[in-house]
Order: structure tokens, then sequence, then C-alpha cells
């Protein structure tokens, strides 16, 4: 065995070539991640909609959704602001201001996770079980889907976070921010539909 | 090598190069952990041979077993994981990587004129996917296995007490997210990676038919990845979105699944129908007739794919109009189709066609698929399919698709590019005999199975009326030329590489830029980037005796593209 390669690179010296690539990788990548939720909401809607519903939706004592995904939600929308700044800081080659920013997503970003945890904790509190029924099961089944997608973007903004934070972004070279950004406003929109949603299927029995 | 008088002193001396892709470095680390999309495409046609050899077996055993009606060799029980594990096997783990992932990767990079994929990384990622989807699928096996057929409806697949669904649908997951992961990068390479000059049209139309394939990769199966993870969660909490007890619906597992499972179907075709479009016109020299129809053929193609998958459904309930407009789509995909057959036919006619073993495989896709396409106009209409529904007739048909014209354009494939891949050429004579016992085998084998269904014999069944018996031993007898067949295509390869001649750069006269390549292909494909023409202008070919090779002379071609340029 000689050496294993390094890294392999077909664009070469074409750095601003490859990091179109990423960013045209990163689209398709969404177009996926929005092809799994398009199908979930689809079969959502066509279980809420079924109109030879073999079982009650909702029952009338089970427990609206919590307010606490209001107030996540807006968590959300915030880390997607924060993300956007910091972007605009490194294009104005304000390093210290996009850390900043970069770290103020990621903290938000954990933020919405625990908030998550919150709403399942108060759901389970007042005794909605996934068992309960269709309502129930979708609340946790598509809420549960929505969080791990974002556990990979958390994991994502972390590494950007710190190498903001190192200084590695210049104002030539950012395309990490980019690619997150593509992915965690599409994250962002994604759970603005799948909430609204959710919310008004949750309206009557 | 001798010199010979070509402007283009690059592309002879990487093809006078020594160094080559599979001697650049040695040992099993360097394979298992390459970025070199040659090396990956090569790990994944091995890996997809032998999972065929698996798959392959299972059907011999339940052919076997259908020998006589009632018990033959085992159980129905047995018999019932038998038909799923050649089913889940053979489309998962063989048809719908082998030739996106495995020739594909090979060859995409090369003919387009990139040193490799976009995303190297990520290729090897998508490789150890499979893997690890193949993994889980054995490990299935030792779980206990899995009897639901390899579409896992429900509620059957969410109540059967076999022990190995679970791992198997986290199997089949992961395998779909090895698929997409190749599509994204297919994708992203044709768009980003192209040289100069390589402009859309000036592409092969294997590039336009990986092209279109990953386009469905990447639309389609994120929603075999959501229906099986639903599954996964219905089955181990016994409730959910499918489960009707709960006011589900076991119907709308149908719709996920073969709004994916349909265009998984072009997944398997179309990039078949791409290797089929480069066969034909290399090995008849002849300039491929109706480029552009062909190319947006398979763009037609894929996008019809999304809206046909109702047709599989004409039982489970669905309202007569629903049915009526799956059945008028359903039709439609024909006409994609016939334009392709007509434009090789007409390829072929006037061509000088040399009957190499890759020809001999694109004649019988276009016999085997014209079959195929043609019994799916039965399986399209209404009235015949009440009738021909989960019989088999429908077997037939679909195998005369996905096995007769798919794994067929496959293996084609391979030859067309096995000395490229290898730099050995194989025993024309043992391929070709290898390719007629095939033929000879499939037809045998499946032609049988239309007779069945149409008298009523239904699919998956143990048992049987005695009057079914002839048409079962034929088939079974059939099965097992048909396995003589491959066997012998094997037997071509391992003599191939271990005592074939050397291959030249360009064995059947090809101008696409593969053939521009050493055969095996250096390290880093180009030395410089490659001189773009026209990919089916035969007429800058030129036999060279001293090298037994096909030379693309490339100040004819410039000749050419000059005068095309001027009016
Ligand atoms: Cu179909």
């Amino acid at each position: 065995m000689k050496s294993l390669e390094p890294s392999r690179d077909a664009f070469g010296s074409d750095s601003a070539g490859r990091d179109r690539a990423a960013r045209q990788g990163m689209w398709v990548f969404v177009i996926v991640v929005s092809v799994v939720f398009a199908a979930t909401i689809l079969g959502y809607l066509v279980v809420r909609l079924n109109p030879h519903m073999t079982a009650p939706w909702r029952a009338g004592n089970v427990a609206d959704l919590p307010f606490t995904l209001l107030i996540s939600t807006g968590v959300l929308i915030a880390s997607s602001v924060t993300l956007h700044t910091s972007l605009k800081r490194v294009r104005r080659a304000d390093q210290v201001g996009c850390a900043r920013f970069a770290i103020a997503t990621y903290w938000l970003g954990v933020a919405f996770v625990l908030l998550q945890g919150e709403a399942w904790w108060s759901m389970w509190r007042q005794k909605v079980v996934i068992e309960e029924n269709l309502y129930a099961w979708t609340f946790y089944v598509l809420t549960a889907l929505h969080v791990i997608h974002i556990l990979g973007g958390l994991f994502a903004l972390g590494i950007v976070a710190r190498r903001a934070g190192e200084q590695k972004y210049t104002q030539a070279s950012h395309n990490g921010i980019v690619l997150c950004g593509i992915y965690w406003h599409s994250l962002d929109v994604i759970w603005l539909v799948l909430y609204a949603t959710l919310w008004i299927g949750s309206r009557s029995a | 090598m001798t010199t010979i008088d070509t402007p283009r002193q690059d592309v002879l001396d990487s093809t006078a190069s020594t160094d080559n892709y599979l001697t650049h470095t040695r040992g099993f680390l360097s394979w298992i952990l390459t970025l070199d999309h040659k090396r990956i495409g090569v790990m994944y046609t091995v890996s997809v041979l032998v999972s065929f050899l698996v798959g392959g077996m299972f059907a011999l055993l339940l052919r076997t077993e259908l020998l006589t009606p009632g018990r033959t060799i085992c159980s129905a029980e047995a018999y019932n994981q038998f038909f799923t594990l050649h089913g889940a096997i053979m489309v998962f783990l063989v048809i719908i990587p082998s030739i996106p992932a495995a020739l594909g990767n090979f060859v995409l990079p090369i003919m387009l004129g990139a040193k490799d994929v976009a995303f190297p990384r990520l290729n090897l990622f998508s490789y150890f996917l499979w893997l690890g989807g193949a993994g889980f699928t054995l490990y299935s096996l030792a779980a206990g296995g899995f009897d639901t057929g390899w579409t896992f409806y429900t509620p059957y697949s969410t109540t059967t007490t076999t022990g190995g669904v679970i791992p198997v649908l986290i199997g089949v997951f992961i395998l779909g997210f090895s698929s997409i992961f190749t599509g994204l990068n297919f994708i992203v390479t044709v768009h980003k990676l192209r040289p100069p000059g390589m402009t859309w049209f000036k592409m092969p139309l294997f590039l336009w038919a990986l092209y279109s394939t990953a386009i469905i990769q990447v639309l389609a199966t994120p929603v075999l990845a959501i229906t099986l993870c639903l599954l996964i969660v219905e089955r181990v909490l016994n409730v959910g979105i499918f489960n009707p007890s709960m006011g589900g619906d076991p119907v709308l597992y149908q719709h996920f699944f073969w709004f994916y499972s349909h265009p998984a179907v072009y997944i398997m075709i179309v990039p078949a129908m791409g290797i089929i479009s480069e066969i034909i016109a290399v090995h008849s020299h002849r300039q491929i007739f109706g480029y552009r129809f062909i190319a947006f053929s398979s763009i037609a193609i894929a996008m019809f794919s999304f809206i046909v998958w109702g047709h599989h459904m004409f039982m489970s309930g669905q309202s007569g109009l629903m049915n009526t407009i799956f059945s008028f789509i359903s039709f439609s995909v024909a006409i994609p189709s016939a334009v392709k057959t007509f434009n090789w036919t007409m390829t072929l006619y006037k061509g000088t066609i040399s009957l190499t073993a890759p020809m001999m495989y694109a004649l019988s896709f276009l016999f085997l698929f014209t079959i195929g396409g043609l019994t799916g106009i039965h399986c399209a209409t209404l009235n015949t399919d009440v009738h021909l529904h989960d019989t088999y007739f429908v077997v037939a048909h679909f195998h005369y698709v996905m096995m007769g014209s798919a794994l067929i354009g496959m293996i084609g494939g391979l030859h067309h590019w096995w000395p490229k891949m290898t730099g050995k050429m194989y025993n024309e004579k043992i391929a070709i005999t290898a390719c007629i016992i095939v033929f000879i085998g499939f037809n045998m084998t499946f032609f049988t199975q239309f007779m069945l269904g149409s008298q009523g014999m239904p699919r998956r069944y143990y048992d049987y009326q005695p009057e079914f018996q002839i048409y079962h031993v034929i088939s079974t007898i059939g099965s097992y030329i048909l396995a003589i067949g491959f066997f012998t295509s094997a037997v071509c390869f391992i003599q191939s590489l271990m005592s074939g001649a050397k291959a030249p750069s360009n064995p059947w006269g090809g101008v696409s830029l593969e053939w521009q390549c050493a055969s095996p292909p250096p390290h880093d494909n180009f030395k410089t980037t490659p001189h773009v023409g026209n990919c089916y202008d035969f007429s800058v070919v030129r036999w060279d005796e001293a090298t037994k090779n096909y030379i693309v002379d490339h100040k004819a071609e410039l000749a050419h593209s000059t005068s095309e340029g001027s009016h």
C-alpha cells in the first residue's frame, strides 16, 4: 500500500466552481428533504380528511396542541434571522459579528429542540399517548421527524459556529455558512408548513 | 505503442501510460477507502453481481418448488420466504444499483471528460450505505426471514410473525439513501463538471439516461424512505396511519409504495436504455438516429413515471375515475418508449452491424423489451387487468421489463465496457454463446408464464391445479437453462480476467470520450481537458492494423466540426 488518497477533487484550482457545486448539491438535498415532508403531510391529509374514518380523529377530551409550539416556532424563526445576519456580517468582512451571530444561531437551535421536548412532555403529562388516536400519533411522529432533521442541522451549525469563532470564514471564502443556511432556512419553512397543518388538523373531531 | 499522426499528444500520452487506476495504489484499504469513481464502480459491480447470484439462487429454489403441485422441496412458509427474498434482493440490491451505481459510476465521469464525480467522498459513502443496507438485509435472514412479498403491503407486513421484517425494512431504507446520494452526485456532476465544449446536446445518450434516472432517484426515493419509516413505527407500536382500527388507511400504504416503486421501474430501465443507445450506435458504426428524440424521451419517461403509480391499484377499491386517469396516463408512457425503439431500429437499419456480444445483448433487449412493453398495455387496460391482476401474466410482464430489459442491458453494458474496466478482452465466442443460452432460457421461463397467467394461475401461490403443471415444468427447466447461461457468462469473465488478451483503448470503434482514454484508464482519467467532438460521428474513426485498435482521427473531427459550424 503506497498511500491512501488524502482527497480527490475534480474541480482542481476552480474553487468558485467547487463552491457552486456544493451549493447545488445542498439544494438538491433540500429537495430530497422537502419530498419527505411533502409525502408525510399528504399522508396526514389523506387520513385526516378520510370521509369513511373508522375511528374518531380526536376524542373531545384530548388536549389541544401545546402552547409551547408557538414559542418554539418563534425561536426557530429568530434562529433563521441570526444565521442570515451572520452571513451578512461575513460578507461585510466583519468576522467578529459573524461569529457572534453564528453562535447565537446555534443556541437558538438548541433552545428549539428543548422547547419541542417540552411540548412532548406537556402532551404526555396530559395523558396524550401515541396509541391514543391518530391525532396523537401524527403529533408525536411528525414533530419527531422534524426534530431529527433539526438535529442534523444543529450538528452542522455547531461546526459552522466553531469555525466562525476561529475566524476561519472570510469575506472571500465562507461557503460553509451559505450551505448551512440553505438547509436551516428550508427546515424553518418546512416547520411553518408542518405546524400550520398540525394546527388546522387539530381543530374539531 | 506506436506513434500515430494525431494532433492530440495528450490523449496519446494517457493511452501509452503504464499507470492505471487498478495499479495506482495497492492493498485492500486502498480499495475500500478509495475516492476514485472507477474503483467505487468496480466495487459496486462486484457487490451487485454477488447479490445477483444470491437472488438467483432463491429464484431457482422457488422455481424448483413449483415443479409439482403441492410440496416438492420445501414447506409453504419457506416458499413464501424464497419468493420474497428473491424479489427484495433483485430489486433493491441488484437492479436498482446495477447500472447507475456500478456501470454509471465507472463510466459517467470519463464519458463526460471529468476527473471524477462532483462529491467523491459522498460517492464512497453511498457505497458504504449500500454495504450497510445489504448487511441488514442479510441479517434479516438470521432474524427469522420475512414473507411479506417485496412490496411489504400492510396490514400483513405489520402483523406477520416472521422476525426479519424490521431488519429488512431498515436495510431497504438505507439502500434508498445510497441511491439518493448517487443520484444527487450525478445531477451535480453533469451540471457542474462538463468540460468546455461538452454542451448538453453533445453528451452521449447514456449520460442523458443517467441524468434522467438521477432525477427520479432524488424525487421518488425519499417517499420510499418515509413510507418505510412509518411502517417500522407502526410495526413496533402496532398503531399508525396504515392501521384501520385506529382510523388509518392501509391503501394509503399502497399509494406511497407505488409512488416510489413505479418510478423505481424507470430507475431500472432508463439507464438500460441509455446503454442500448451506446451499444447500438457504436457496434453498428452509425450515427445514432434521432439523438434529440432519444434524449428527450428519457426526460419524458422520467416525468411520466411520477403520475402512473395507480395502475398497480386498479383492484384496490380506487375510484373508477382514478382508474381511468391512471390507465390513460400509463398508455402514454408507451409513446417515449416507442420513440426510442423506433430510433434504435433506424440506427441498425443500414448500419454496419458487428455481431459482438454487446450487440447480441442489445438485440435481445430490443426483442424482450418490445414484448415486455406491449404486454404492459394489457395490464394498463382496465377491463383486461381485472382478469390479469395478481396472476402470472403480471409476473411475466415485469420480468420481461426488469430482467429481460434492465438486467440484459446491464450485462450488455458490462461486456461493452469490460475491456475499459479491466484492460482485458473477453472471449467473444463464449460470450455470444452465453447470450444465446440466456435468451432461450429467459423466454422459456417467462413466456410460459404469460400463458399461465392468462389462464388464471395466481402469482405467489405455493399450490396449483394439475392442468397448470406442464407450464410450470417448462418454466422451471427454462430457469435452469437461464442459470447455465449466466454461469457461462461468469466463466467468460473469469477466463478474461485470468488469461484475456490485453485490450486496446478502443476495441469497438467508439468516439465518446471513454474510448479516447487508455484501457484501463489512468488514475486521473485525462491529463488535460479532453477535446469534445460529436460522440456519434463514426466517420472520424479508422482501424489501425498495427495497434489492432480503432483510432479517433482528431484532424478529421476538427475539420468536421468547423464545416458544421460554417453553415
Ligand atoms: Cu407501474
